[in-house]
C-alpha cells in the first residue's frame, strides 16, 4: 500500500509537471526545455522555506509557485523576443545554467543535495502518514490542475493558442503577445514550481541529479504522449510513463529495469512522433465549451437583420469631413532597397479606397506600416488624430485598425467559431490572474452570440465548430471579415480580398464589404489587382507605383489614363 | 603562475579539440538538414563503445577497430537520418518534432548502451599514454598533441571539402537556399545523409580519445554535446567554421575561469555566454543573418 | 535534528505493541507481489534447502550499485550475501530463523536510493537494510527512522553520516577516524609535510574536506592545495594543474573507487606524482588498470581483515576460504564484499542474540540490541558506540606491483588514542 501510495503520488507529481509544460507548448506553442529548472527552483524553495522558516506545507508550496514564476518571468522578459528555434536554444541554456547554480549555489547544498525536507501533515493525519499525504497530494494535483484546465479553456487559453497558431495575425486583432506568452510561461513554471514542491516534500531529499536536462526531457515525452494542447494529456502521459517505469522496476529491480525502461522511452517518443504525433489523446477541436456550436445554429437564419453590436461609427462620409487615416511622407527601405519612397493619404471615415498598382509597388509595405507589423523610415500616420506612428501593433488592433492578410491568416486548429471569439477585446477572464475563477459568464455568453451573428453575417453559421483550417481560401477572408467585426475594427485594411477565390465567392465577399460599410459604417482601405471588383465598390482609388503615389482618383478616370495603363498595367 | 596558465592552456586546448569535432559534426547537420540531431551524444559514446568492442573485446588492431567502429557508427547515423529524420521532415515542417525524436532515440540508444557494456566505465588502453614531452615546467602529453591535431585537421578537412568539391558545394548550395538548390537538381537526402555521415565520422576520433584520457561511459556525449550546441549559437547558426571556432573558445575560456575560479564555474560561464548570444545575438559571429532574423 | 528515540517510541506505542510478533511475516504476506516473492523464494531455495519450511523467515534487503558508477561492486556484493546466507542458513546459525534476501539497485544515486529503501520497506517488507556510499545513506537514513527500521551502512566512510539518526549505524570506521591514522603516518612516520586534497564533490568529498586541512596542521603538515570536482566528471587535469601548482608531497583523493585511476592517470599525463592516498576506494581494478605504474607505491586506510601481526583473522580467513569453494577463486573479493559479509553478519548475530533471549524479532529490538551487543566480525572486534559508529580496527595498506597489501594495522584502541590527539591539537 505505501509503495502504491509513493507511485501514485509521484503521478500526481507529473500530471503537475506535465499539464503546466502542454500549457507552455501545447497552448502557448513555446518550445521549453527547460521545465526540469522550474521544477528544481520549486523544489529548492519548498525544502528551504520548510527546513528554514518552518513553513507549513502549503504556505511553501505557494513560496514554491512564486518563487518559479517569477524566475520564470524574470528570465521571459528578454528570451520569448526570440521564437521558433531560438526560444528552444535559449531554454536550452537556462537549463544548463539552472544545473550548473544548483550544483554550486551554497544555499543548495551542492551535489550533496538537502535531506530531511520535513514531510507534509495533512486534515488531521498523523505527520509521515503515506495515506495523509496521499490524500493532501491527490488534492494539490487536482487543485492545480483545475485551475490550469480552466485557463486552458478560458479566453485567455484561447488567445494563447491563436499565438501559437499566428503570433503576427493575434497581435494585428490588438492582443498584447508579448504578455500573454510571459503570462503563459509564468503560470506554467509557476505550476511546475509547485510539483517541485511535492516532489521535496515525498522523498524528503533532493539534489540536482532530478532537475537535469533528462528530466526537462522526460516531461517533455509525457506532454507528447499524453496529448499535446489536449487538458488530460498530462495526466495521461504521466500515468503511461510512470506505470512503464514502475512495473519494469518491480520486475527488473535492478538498474536493467531503469535502462529498459528508458530505452523503452526513447523507442516509445520516437515511434509516437512518427506514428501519433497528435499522442494519446488529441487535441479538442473545441474548446470554447461553454455553449457548443451546435446548439446555437438551430436558431434560424438571420442574415438580414440588423448586427446587433458594434457602434455604428459614421453614418455617411459627410459626416465626419475629418480624416481617420492620415499617411504623410511614409518611406521604407529594406537593405538598400526602397520598397516605398513617399507615400500620402488621407482617408475619411466610411470611405472606400482602393489602393492599386503593379507589383511590387510597396502596396503591402504600406499596409504593413499602417497596421504596425513595419516601423516606417521617415513620415508619420495618424489615425483618428492620433499620431500611431511607431506604436505597437497590438496598440493600433485596440485602437480599431483591423486588417485582412492577403493569405487571410485564420487559425488552422482552432475551430471557426474560436477565430472569432478571440477578437473580441473586453472578456476579463483574458488576464490570466482572473482566468480561471468563475466570473464574467454573462458577458462571455454575449459575445459568444454576437460571434454566431457575425459568422451568420459572413454565412459561415454552419461551420462555426469546424476547423478553421478546413474552410476554403474565400471562406477563409469571410471568416477574416467576421474577425474584423468582432475585433470591431473602425478601419479595414483589406490585401487582395477577391485574390484566389472563384467568381462567385468574389461577389460574396464584395457584398459583404459593402454592407459592413453600410451598416457598421466602417472605412476600408483595399489593395486590388482586379478592376472590376473595384469597380461599384470603391469610391475612389490611389494608384501607387515604384514606392510613390502617383494618381488619385476615380476608377474609371484612372483606368482611362492611358499612360499608366501603358506603363504598369501592361495595356 | 605562467606554469599554470600554460599547463591550463594546454589541457584547454586538448578540451576544445574534442568540442570543436562534435561541434563541427553537429553545425555541418544542422546548417545542412536543418536538424538538432540531440542524438548525436548517444552516437558518440556509440561510437567509443564500437572501438571498445572491437579493439579490446574482439582483439582488432587499433586502426581496424577505429575504421570498424567509424563505418557502424555512420550507417546508424544515416539510417536514423533517412528512416526517421527525413520522414518527419517531409511531413511537417516542425523542427520541435524532430527535435523530439532526437531525444527519444539518444535515450533508446543511450541506454541500450547502459545494458550492454554498463556504466562502470569501460577503459580504451591508449598506446601513447606514457609518452609526455616537457617544455619547462609544462607537460604536454602525445595524446594531447594527437588530440588538436586530429580536430584541427579534421574540422579544416571538412571546411575544404564543403568549399572544394562539387558534392559540398551542392551542400552548401542546399544549405543557404534549399528551394533553390533543388530547382538545379540537389538531391536533399543525398546531401543530407553525406552531411550526417561526416558529422559522425567527426565524432569517432574524439570518443577514442575521450576514452583514452577517462573511461567510456554512455553518457559521456552529453557534456561535448552541451559544448556543441552552445558553441554552434556562439559561432552562428549555419556556419561550420562558426561552429569550430565557438568551440575552440568554448574550450579556452572555460580553462581560463578555472585559473581564477574552481573548476565547475566554468560551464556556467560558456552558458551564460551561449544565452547572451542567442538572445541579443542570434546570427552568432558567423550566421547567416537573414535566417536568423526569420526566426525572430 | 535527529528525534530522540524515546519521543519516536511514545509517539507510536501502540503501533509498536501490534507489531511485536511476526512483524516481518504479515507484511510480506500481504504485500509482496508475486513477482518479487518468486524473486525471494528463488534466492532462498539456493541458499537452504529441505529444513528450512518450518523456520521463521525475516526478511532483510541490500541497497547497492548493481549497475551505475561502481557496476563491478554490486556484483561482489551479491556474492557476498550468497555465501553468507549459505553459511547462515544451511547451517542455522540463528536457530530457527531464515534470513531471506532483497537486492536492489541504488545506483549510487540518493534520490535512486531512497526509492529503494521505500520498496525494500513496504514491498519487500525489509527490517534491516544494508546500504552503502555516503550520499545515498545520508539521503537514506531520514526514510528509515520514518519507517522504523534499521540501517546498517557498510560503505559510506563519510564523516557526515555519523550520529544521523537512532536507526542508522555505521558499520564501517568512517573517514574521520581513518584520516588522522592516515596523516599520521604520512606526515609523522615518512615526513611528507605538504599534502593536498582532491575531493568529490558529495557527502563523502565534503565530509572529508571538513576535517582533512585540520587534521593535517594538527600533526605538524600543511595543506597546500584543494581542489574539488562534481560527480559524472570525467576530466581531472584541470584541477589537477591547479593542486600541481601547490606542488604538493602528497595528494589524498576523496572520490570513488572508479575516478581513482582516472586521476592518477591523467596526473601522470601533467608530471603530477606525488604519493597518492585514499580511503577504501583506492582498493579497486580501475585504480590499477588506469593508474598503471602511478599507482604503485600509493596507501590507504580500510578496516582491517588483519591482527597486528598481519595475520589474517579468523572469521575473514573463514569468508575467504567459503568465497573460494563457492566461486573458485578470490580475485574478485574486493573491501566491499568483506563489508557486505559483515552486515549480513551483524543481522545474524543480533537475531541470535534476541532469539535466545527470548525476545521479539522487531527493528526496535534490533536496534537496541546493536547499541550493546559485541560483535566478532571480519574486520576484527567491533562495538558501536554513542553516535552509533563502528569501533573496530583500522589497518593502512599499500598497492605493491599491482597488489594490495596491509603493512600496519591498529586496533580499535589505537585508533581511538590517535584520534584523541588529533582533536586535542
Amino acid at each position: 500500500m505505501n509503495y502504491l501510495a509513493i507511485v501514485v503520488n509521484l503521478v500526481c507529481i507529473y500530471t503537475v509537471l506535465a499539464t503546466s509544460l502542454n500549457l507552455i507548448m501545447g497552448y502557448g506553442g513555446l518550445f521549453s526545455v527547460a521545465h526540469a529548472a522550474f521544477f528544481g527552483i520549486g523544489a529548492y524553495v519548498f525544502a528551504l522555506s520548510t527546513i528554514q522558516l518552518d513553513a507549513p506545507f502549503v504556505v511553501a508550496l505557494l513560496l514554491a509557485f512564486a518563487a518559479a514564476a517569477l524566475a520564470s518571468a524574470v528570465i521571459s522578459v528578454p528570451s520569448l523576443r526570440i521564437s521558433g528555434d531560438y526560444l528552444m536554444l535559449a531554454t536550452f541554456a537556462i537549463q544548463i545554467l539552472a544545473t550548473s547554480l544548483f550544483l554550486n549555489l551554497p544555499i543548495t547544498g551542492g551535489p550533496a543535495g538537502i535531506r530531511n525536507i520535513p514531510s507534509a501533515q495533512f486534515f488531521g493525519f498523523p505527520p509521515n502518514s503515506r495515506v495523509g499525504t496521499l490524500v493532501g497530494f491527490v488534492a494539490v494535483t487536482a487543485v492545480c490542475w483545475y485551475v490550469m484546465f480552466e485557463m486552458a479553456r478560458s479566453p485567455f487559453g484561447r488567445v494563447l493558442k491563436a499565438i501559437r497558431e499566428d503570433e503576427l495575425a493575434t497581435a494585428t486583432v490588438g492582443k498584447n503577445v508579448m504578455w500573454f506568452k510571459i503570462s503563459a510561461f509564468a503560470a506554467g513554471c509557476g505550476f511546475a514550481g509547485i510539483a517541485g514542491g511535492m516532489y521535496a516534500s515525498l522523498l524528503s531529499f533532493i539534489n540536482p541529479d532530478s532537475f537535469a536536462i533528462y528530466m526537462s526531457f522526460t516531461i517533455l515525452v509525457m506532454v507528447l504522449l499524453g496529448g499535446l494542447a489536449n487538458p488530460f494529456g498530462g495526466l495521461a502521459g504521466a500515468l503511461a510513463l510512470t506505470l512503464l517505469q514502475e512495473v519494469l522496476r518491480l520486475m527488473l529491480p535492478s538498474a536493467v529495469g531503469a535502462h529498459v525502461s528508458q530505452v523503452l522511452l526513447g523507442v516509445i517518443l520516437v515511434a509516437v512522433v512518427m506514428k501519433r504525433p497528435q499522442g494519446l489523446l488529441p487535441e479538442f477541436a473545441s474548446q470554447g465549451a461553454f455553449a457548443t456550436a451546435d446548439t446555437l445554429t438551430e436558431r434560424g437564419h438571420a442574415d438580414t437583420r440588423q448586427l446587433s453590436f458594434g457602434r455604428r461609427h459614421a453614418s455617411s462620409p459627410a459626416l465626419l469631413p475629418q480624416p481617420i487615416l492620415q499617411a504623410k511622407a511614409l518611406a521604407k527601405s529594406y537593405g538598400g532597397v526602397r520598397a516605398v519612397r513617399r507615400f500620402d493619404i488621407d482617408v475619411r471615415a466610411g470611405e472606400i479606397v482602393g489602393l492599386i498598382g503593379p507589383n511590387g509597388a510597396g502596396k503591402t509595405t504600406v499596409f504593413d506600416m499602417i497596421a504596425g507589423a513595419v516601423i516606417p523610415d521617415g513620415g508619420t500616420i495618424s489615425f483618428d488624430g492620433k499620431n500611431v506612428t511607431r506604436l505597437a501593433i497590438h496598440r493600433r488592433g485596440q485602437l480599431g485598425i483591423g486588417r485582412l492578410f492577403q493569405d487571410a491568416r485564420p487559425l488552422p486548429n482552432m475551430t471557426v467559431l474560436d477565430n472569432v471569439l478571440m477578437a473580441f477585446d473586453d472578456l476579463r477572464r483574458e488576464a490570466p490572474l482572473l482566468s480561471f475563477l468563475p466570473i464574467d459568464r454573462e458577458r462571455e455568453h454575449q459575445r459568444l452570440e454576437q460571434a454566431h451573428d457575425c459568422l451568420r453575417f459572413v454565412g459561415l453559421a454552419e461551420h462555426a465548430s469546424e476547423r478553421a483550417g478546413s474552410l476554403s481560401f474565400g471562406q477563409q477572408k469571410l471568416l477574416g471579415f467576421a474577425r474584423l467585426m468582432a475585433q470591431d475594427a473602425r478601419l479595414w485594411l483589406l490585401d487582395e480580398p477577391a485574390a484566389g477565390v472563384d467568381p462567385t465567392m468574389r461577389e460574396e465577399i464584395k457584398t459583404a464589404i459593402a454592407r459592413c460599410r453600410r451598416e457598421l459604417g466602417i472605412t476600408v482601405v483595399v489593395v486590388e489587382h482586379n478592376m472590376d471588383f473595384l469597380r461599384d465598390l470603391a469610391d475612389r482609388v490611389v494608384f501607387m507605383a515604384d514606392g510613390e503615389v502617383q494618381r488619385e482618383g476615380a476608377l474609371a478616370e484612372i483606368a482611362a489614363d492611358p499612360e499608366l495603363s501603358r506603363r504598369y498595367l501592361g495595356a | 603562475m605562467v606554469d599554470l596558465s600554460l599547463q591550463l592552456l594546454v589541457v584547454g586546448l586538448s578540451q576544445a579539440a574534442i568540442y570543436m569535432l562534435v561541434a563541427t559534426g553537429f553545425a555541418l547537420i544542422l546548417s545542412v538538414s536543418r536538424i538538432f540531431h540531440f542524438a548525436h551524444a548517444a552516437v558518440f559514446a556509440l561510437s567509443g563503445f564500437l572501438a571498445f568492442l572491437f579493439a579490446q573485446q574482439a582483439g582488432l588492431p587499433f586502426v581496424l577497430a577505429v575504421l570498424l567502429s567509424a563505418v557502424l557508427s555512420c550507417l546508424v547515423a544515416v539510417v536514423i537520418y533517412l528512416q526517421i529524420y527525413t520522414p518527419l521532415q517531409q511531413r511537417s515542417g516542425n523542427s520541435f518534432i524532430i527535435v523530439l525524436a532526437s531525444i527519444g532515440l539518444q535515450f533508446a540508444i543511450e541506454n541500450s548502451l547502459a545494458l550492454i557494456w554498463g556504466t562502470g566505465g569501460r577503459y580504451l588502453d591508449n598506446p601513447m599514454a606514457a609518452a609526455t614531452f616537457k617544455a619547462g615546467n609544462v607537460f604536454i602529453a602525445l595524446t594531447d598533441i594527437v588530440a588538436i591535431t586530429v580536430a584541427v585537421l579534421g574540422t579544416a578537412a571538412t571546411i575544404a571539402f564543403l568549399n572544394m568539391t562539387r558534392l559540398g558545394r551542392a551542400m552548401r548550395a542546399y544549405s543557404e537556399n534549399p528551394v533553390m538548390a533543388r530547382v538545379v537538381g540537389i538531391e536533399p537526402k543525398l546531401v543530407g545523409a553525406v552531411a550526417m555521415a561526416i558529422g559522425t565520422a567527426l565524432l569517432v576520433p574524439a570518443a577514442v580519445i575521450t576514452g583514452w584520457y577517462s573511461s567510456l561511459v554512455p553518457t559521456m556525449g552529453m557534456g561535448p554535446l552541451l559544448y556543441a550546441v552552445a558553441a554552434v549559437v556562439v559561432g552562428g547558426i549555419g556556419s561550420v567554421k562558426g561552429a569550430a571556432l565557438g568551440a575552440l573558445m568554448l574550450g579556452l575560456l572555460s580553462a581560463a575561469i578555472s585559473f581564477h575560479f574552481p573548476a565547475f564555474w566554468s560551464d556556467a560561464g560558456a552558458f551564460l555566454i551561449m544565452m547572451v548570444f542567442v538572445i541579443w545575438f542570434p546570427a552568432g559571429l558567423f550566421g547567416i543573418r537573414a535566417r536568423s532574423q526569420a526566426a525572430r | 535534528m535527529t528525534m530522540q528515540p524515546e519521543h519516536v517510541s511514545d509517539r507510536t506505542a501502540e503501533n509498536a505493541m501490534a507489531r511485536v510478533s511476526g512483524w516481518k511475516l504479515n507484511r510480506l504476506r500481504s504485500r509482496t507481489l508475486a513477482l518479487t516473492a518468486m524473486v525471494a523464494a528463488a534466492l532462498s531455495c539456493a541458499a537452504a534447502p529441505a529444513l528450512a519450511q518450518a523456520r521463521q523467515k525475516f526478511n532483510f534487503a541490500v541497497t547497492f550499485p548493481l549497475t551505475g558508477i561502481a557496476a563491478s561492486q554490486g556484483e561482489t556484493a551479491s556474492k557476498a550475501v550468497k555465501i553468507a546466507l549459505q553459511e547462515i542458513n544451511d547451517h542455522d546459525y540463528i536457530g530457527g530463523v531464515e534470513l531471506v534476501p532483497f537486492i536492489l539497485d541504488s545506483e549510487a544515486k540518493p534520490d535512486i536510493g531512497v526509492r529503494a529503501l521505500e520498496q525494500a520497506i513496504t514491498v519487500n517488507g525489509a527490517g534491516y537494510v544494508i546500504t552503502g556510499y555516503s550520499s545515498v545513506s545520508a539521503a537514506q537514513a531520514p526514510i528509515a527512522e520514518r519507517s522504523r527500521v534499521v540501517l546498517v551502512n557498510v560503505g559510506g566512510a563519510s564523516p557526515v553520516l555519523s550520529n544521523l539518526s537512532p536507526w542508522f549505524f555505521n558499520a564501517i570506521p568512517l573517514t574521520h577516524l581513518q584520516i588522522p591514522i592516515l596523516l599520521e603516518e604520512i606526515i609523522e612516520v615518512q615526513h611528507k609535510k605538504s599534502v593536498a586534497l582532491l575531493f568529490r564533490d558529495d557527502d563523502l568529498g565534503r565530509g572529508i574536506r571538513s576535517l582533512f586541512g585540520a587534521s593535517a596542521q594538527a600533526l605538524g603538515g600543511k595543506l597546500v592545495a584543494e581542489e574539488s570536482y562534481l560527480p559524472g566528471t570525467n576530466d581531472f587535469r584541470r584541477q589537477l594543474a591547479r593542486i600541481r601548482a601547490g606542488s604538493p608531497d602528497m595528494v589524498y583523493i576523496a572520490g570513488v573507487a572508479t575516478e581513482i585511476g582516472s586521476i592518477i592517470g591523467q596526473a601522470a599525463s601533467l608530471g603530477l606524482t606525488p604519493l597518492w592516498t585514499s580511503y577504501g576506494a583506492y582498493n579497486h581494478k580501475a585504480t590499477i588498470e588506469l593508474g598503471k605504474q602511478a599507482a604503485d607505491g600509493g596507501i590507504y586506510t580500510n578496516p582491517a581483515n588483519f591482527g597486528a601481526n598481519l595475520k589474517t583473522l579468523p572469521r575473514y580467513e573463514q569468508m575467504l576460504s567459503a568465497w573460494r569453494t563457492a566461486y573458485g577463486s578470490t580475485s574478485d573479493l574486493d573491501y566491499i564484499a568483506g563489508q557486505i559479509y559483515l552486515g549480513v553478519y551483524l543481522l545474524a548475530d543480533t537475531l541470535k542474540t534476541l532469539k535466545s533471549s527470548g525476545k521479539a524479532l522487531t527493528p526496535e529490538n534490533i536496534r537496541d540490541a546493536m547499541r550493546t551487543t559485541k560483535y566478532e566480525t571480519v574486520t576484527g572486534p567491533m562495538t558501536f558506540d554513542k553516535h552509533q559508529d563502528a569501533l573496530t580496527s583500522i589497518a593502512i595498506y599499500r598497492l605493491e606491483k599491482s597488489e594490495f597489501k596491509p603493512y600496519k594495522v591498529y586496533s580499535s584502541d589505537d585508533v581511538s588514542a590517535i584520534n584523541a590527539r588529533v582533536v586535542k591539537q
